[in-house]
């Protein structure tokens, strides 16, 4: 690949590289499956966009598509329908209060490979509400919008795993 | 809490390991062909006239490539597709837009050794695993040594879906029950600039794709040799096609319907293969397994053991196991 093409590439990569991960973070169930596709999407835009000279007047856009058409095929071939998951029948938050930072509690005691390694135990919603809080930083009611379901289940959700973390953690070092 | 978040950053969708492994399918050249390139040149200035009068040389010759859409095979037809077979034997296989072979081009003298013409016709994957089953058979693939049981295929796409062909291999090669299961197969994307150069150093297409992704001090090494390093194997594990979950589901149903025309009862299977999160390549060798199973005395080495001899061009020459032959295969 030629030098301008790579850089061109690398920029339009580095721009779009969080969205469209996260896109496909929150369709995925396997974060190996979601790792390919986001590969397969940037391929063909190096192949068909890249390298060809051609422009599109919104790369992100294209992208998204790109992305629709891949997990199309991924479904197909998997025979599995997209993730989707359901709000909880009692929405109701279990005494949590927002001035108990549960998180220090759990962090500042444990390894952080170790936790991420025992995120994978947990249930793919937890696993999905603890991944995009880590790693993309997202609010609880940008989780909720990108799972569909209420902010309450991901406040919920969350606090439980981190108890759950904590509990897979002592019973991992005992 | 930052440490936490760090730790995810790198190890759950890291963008600069995504980026290095798609810099790797998008970008078959290497480091190493380049340094000696410059090295070899007597400047940029050098390199540009020479380039263009090559150039121009090659355009009157009648196998002159054209880049874009379409090649001319040695015959004189027109081809869309090239894929290189690395066993040694070493071959080139003109491909048509239909994805049929309408030319083969042994590249050495063991290649010579096999049986070709029934090929011609064929769709390409079909004839990518009849050589490979030849060779297996004509004792080329030594199954015990892993070094020796590697096949290297090259392609190079003129103006057909490269994609469908790639995917096509896989799917043939992943399903087969004519090759041996520890017979390793690695495709490489190559362009038609790294052929010229193949051309140029006088070594296959894959041996030149082999050693353009690791530092050899330019020395071009056997497949053999490339893969008795495990650190070179590693290199080009990263740096092959991966056979994806598509590949795998295709490969499980092809192995599944062909179990079905044997009159098994494939429910079990059917059913594994919707399940979510069942472990496709044990499943895969499961199949196998199955087969296996039909024909206990058959091994797939040596039940075709006749079919090709008749095809043997050197009579005195026999492939069972022997040793001195296996050191003549390893160049």
């Amino acid at each position: 690949m030629s030098n301008n093409h790579n850089e061109k590439f690398e920029t339009i990569y580095r721009a779009t590289f969080n969205i469209l991960s996260k896109y496909v973070y929150f369709k995925v169930a396997n974060i190996s499956d979601v790792e390919d596709i986001i590969q397969n999407i940037y391929i063909n835009f190096y192949t068909y966009i890249v390298k060809k000279n051609k422009e599109v007047d919104n790369v992100q856009s294209y992208l998204i598509q790109i992305a629709n058409n891949e997990l199309t095929k991924y479904y197909k071939s998997k025979k599995e329908l997209p993730i989707t998951f359901s709000d909880e029948t009692n929405h109701l938050i279990e005494n949590i209060q927002s001035d108990i930072n549960i998180e220090h509690d759990v962090l500042n005691t444990f390894e952080p490979i170790k936790v991420f390694e025992l995120v994978k135990e947990l249930e793919l919603i937890d696993q999905k509400i603890i991944g995009a809080h880590f790693r993309y930083e997202m609010t609880f009611k940008e989780i909720a919008l990108s799972l569909l379901i209420s902010e309450n289940t991901v406040k919920t959700r969350y606090y439980r795993a981190l108890k759950e973390l904590k509990k897979l953690y002592e019973l991992n070092i005992e | 809490m930052d440490k936490l978040k760090q730790t995810f950053n790198e190890n759950l969708l890291n963008e600069d390991k995504i980026l290095h492994s798609i810099n790797h399918k998008i970008k078959p050249k290497n480091d190493w062909f380049y340094h000696k390139t410059f090295r070899l040149s007597f400047g940029l200035l050098t390199l540009v006239i020479l380039s263009l009068f090559i150039s121009n040389i090659i355009q009157s010759q009648p196998d002159k490539i054209v880049k874009t859409v379409g090649i001319t095979t040695p015959r004189n037809q027109l081809a869309y597709a090239l894929v290189s077979v690395d066993i040694n034997p070493s071959f080139e296989l003109y491909v048509d837009k239909n994805d049929r072979v309408i030319e083969i081009n042994p590249i050495n003298e063991e290649a010579k050794t096999l049986s070709i013409d029934q090929l011609i016709g064929l769709e390409v994957q079909d004839v990518v695993e009849d050589l490979i089953k030849q060779a297996q058979d004509l004792g080329y693939i030594n199954l015990i040594d892993t070094n020796q049981n590697t096949v290297i295929i090259s392609t190079i796409n003129y103006g057909i879906d490269g994609e469908k062909l790639i995917k096509n291999i896989q799917v043939k090669l992943g399903s087969s029950v004519n090759i041996d299961r520890s017979v390793k197969s690695y495709i490489i994307r190559a362009t038609d600039d790294d052929r010229e150069e193949a051309k140029r150093e006088n070594i296959s297409l894959g041996i030149y794709m082999l050693n353009g992704i690791i530092q050899n001090n330019g020395v071009p090494m056997s497949v053999q040799n490339f893969v008795s390093d495990l650190n070179n194997l590693e290199i080009l594990e990263e740096y092959a096609e991966k056979t994806n979950g598509t590949e795998l589901v295709e490969i499980i149903q092809a192995l599944i319907n062909e179990l079905v025309t044997k009159g098994i009862d494939v429910t079990s299977f059917q059913n594994r293969l919707n399940r979510e999160g069942e472990d496709l390549e044990e499943l895969i060798d499961d199949l196998k397994d199955q087969f296996e199973s039909l024909n206990p005395n058959t091994s797939s080495v040596d039940k075709n053991d006749d079919e090709y001899e008749d095809d043997e061009s050197d009579d005195d020459k026999s492939y069972d196991d022997s040793k001195e032959d296996d050191d003549e295969h390893d160049d």
